[in-house]
């Protein structure tokens, strides 16, 4: 990186408000971390417990489900990717993004579309229906993806985009009404 | 074997937890977000099966939580449904649900477990 290509992310986070720009591993500790930093820097905001708990369940899909993976000094196997939350005038948003195996694509997209196209009282049916009846063993019974879309205020949005012959970058973009 | 008390002191991510053997009292105070919830939550449960099949005896459970993620509240589920089949059973069970008064999230959570069980959940409200 250039002293320019630094000045530029530098101009570029303050003109879109970033509260918080994490890229490498998700650990346990670095999720409490950024956790404690995001709630301390949103303040007594009504929508913090929200965006908190859509931070925790994005930080987990990393942690756990991310193709791109490193060992860290423990010697556990941990997931990495990217996470951002921004300020607008009227909103927040939390974003985040990471590689996936090019063959979970179609299940995962399958997954993202039904929690996008339910409102609030079908999330809820559907969150308890899979709550009681899928196991957790099968990597967290896709009760995340329906938490982000019960606690976002307007449906997530998911994309998926080509990284190379083996993997493509799957991201979540999450919104958050300010002001009430 | 005799039954011994089961602490574990909260964390940030993880639930204060008291499991009396004498008393029957349960609580869980604090947040849950721990990055493995079933091995986090698997020694309570656990726990709770020897005390109901060992002491086979009544129980109180307090549950005052502020956060918890989305396997944390399956691993939570597991538990209240361990509690209604001892009810069941015929034991006494009694739940408590303490939410403080102006937090919806947890207040409507509680209403959401109690919709899954026949077991009866107290509502709590505190300042």
């Amino acid at each position: 990186m250039t002293f320019k290509d630094l000045f530029d992310a530098y101009k570029q986070t303050t003109e879109d408000r970033v509260l918080l720009l994490y890229r490498g591993e998700m650990d346990q500790d670095t999720l409490i971390d950024l956790g404690s930093t995001l709630k301390s820097r949103l303040g007594g905001d009504k929508k913090s417990k929200n965006i908190f708990a859509v931070f925790v369940e994005l930080a987990h899909n990393l942690l756990h489900h991310s193709a791109e993976r490193i060992q860290n000094e423990a010697g556990e196997n941990i997931g990495t990717g990217i996470i951002i939350v921004r300020e607008r005038d009227d909103y927040f948003s939390i974003e985040s993004g990471n590689l996936v195996n090019k063959e979970a694509v179609a299940s995962l997209e399958a997954s993202c579309h039904e929690v996008m196209t339910l409102d609030k009282e079908r999330l809820r049916a559907l969150f308890l229906e899979r709550r009681k009846n899928s196991s957790l063993r099968s990597t967290g019974a896709g009760l995340g993806l329906i938490v982000v879309a019960r606690k976002a205020d307007y449906p997530p949005h998911f994309a998926f985009h080509s990284f190379d012959d083996r993997y493509s970058f799957f991201t979540v973009s999450v919104r958050f009404r300010k002001g009430e | 074997m005799k039954l011994e008390p089961f602490y574990i002191t909260g964390k940030k991510d993880t639930l204060a937890v008291r499991l009396d053997p004498q008393t029957g009292r349960m609580s869980f105070e604090g947040e849950s977000y721990p990055e493995n919830a079933l091995e986090f939550f698997a020694p309570i449960t656990k726990w709770i099966q020897a005390y109901m099949s060992e002491v086979k005896g009544a129980i109180v459970a307090d549950f005052k939580l502020q956060y918890f993620n989305s396997s944390s509240s399956k691993c939570l589920l597991d538990i209240f449904e361990l509690l209604e089949n001892h009810f069941r059973q015929g034991h006494s069970v009694v739940v408590n649900w303490h939410y403080q008064e102006d937090d919806e999230d947890i207040e409507e959570s509680g209403r959401d477990f109690a919709e899954d069980l026949s077991l009866q959940i107290n509502m709590i409200a505190y300042e």
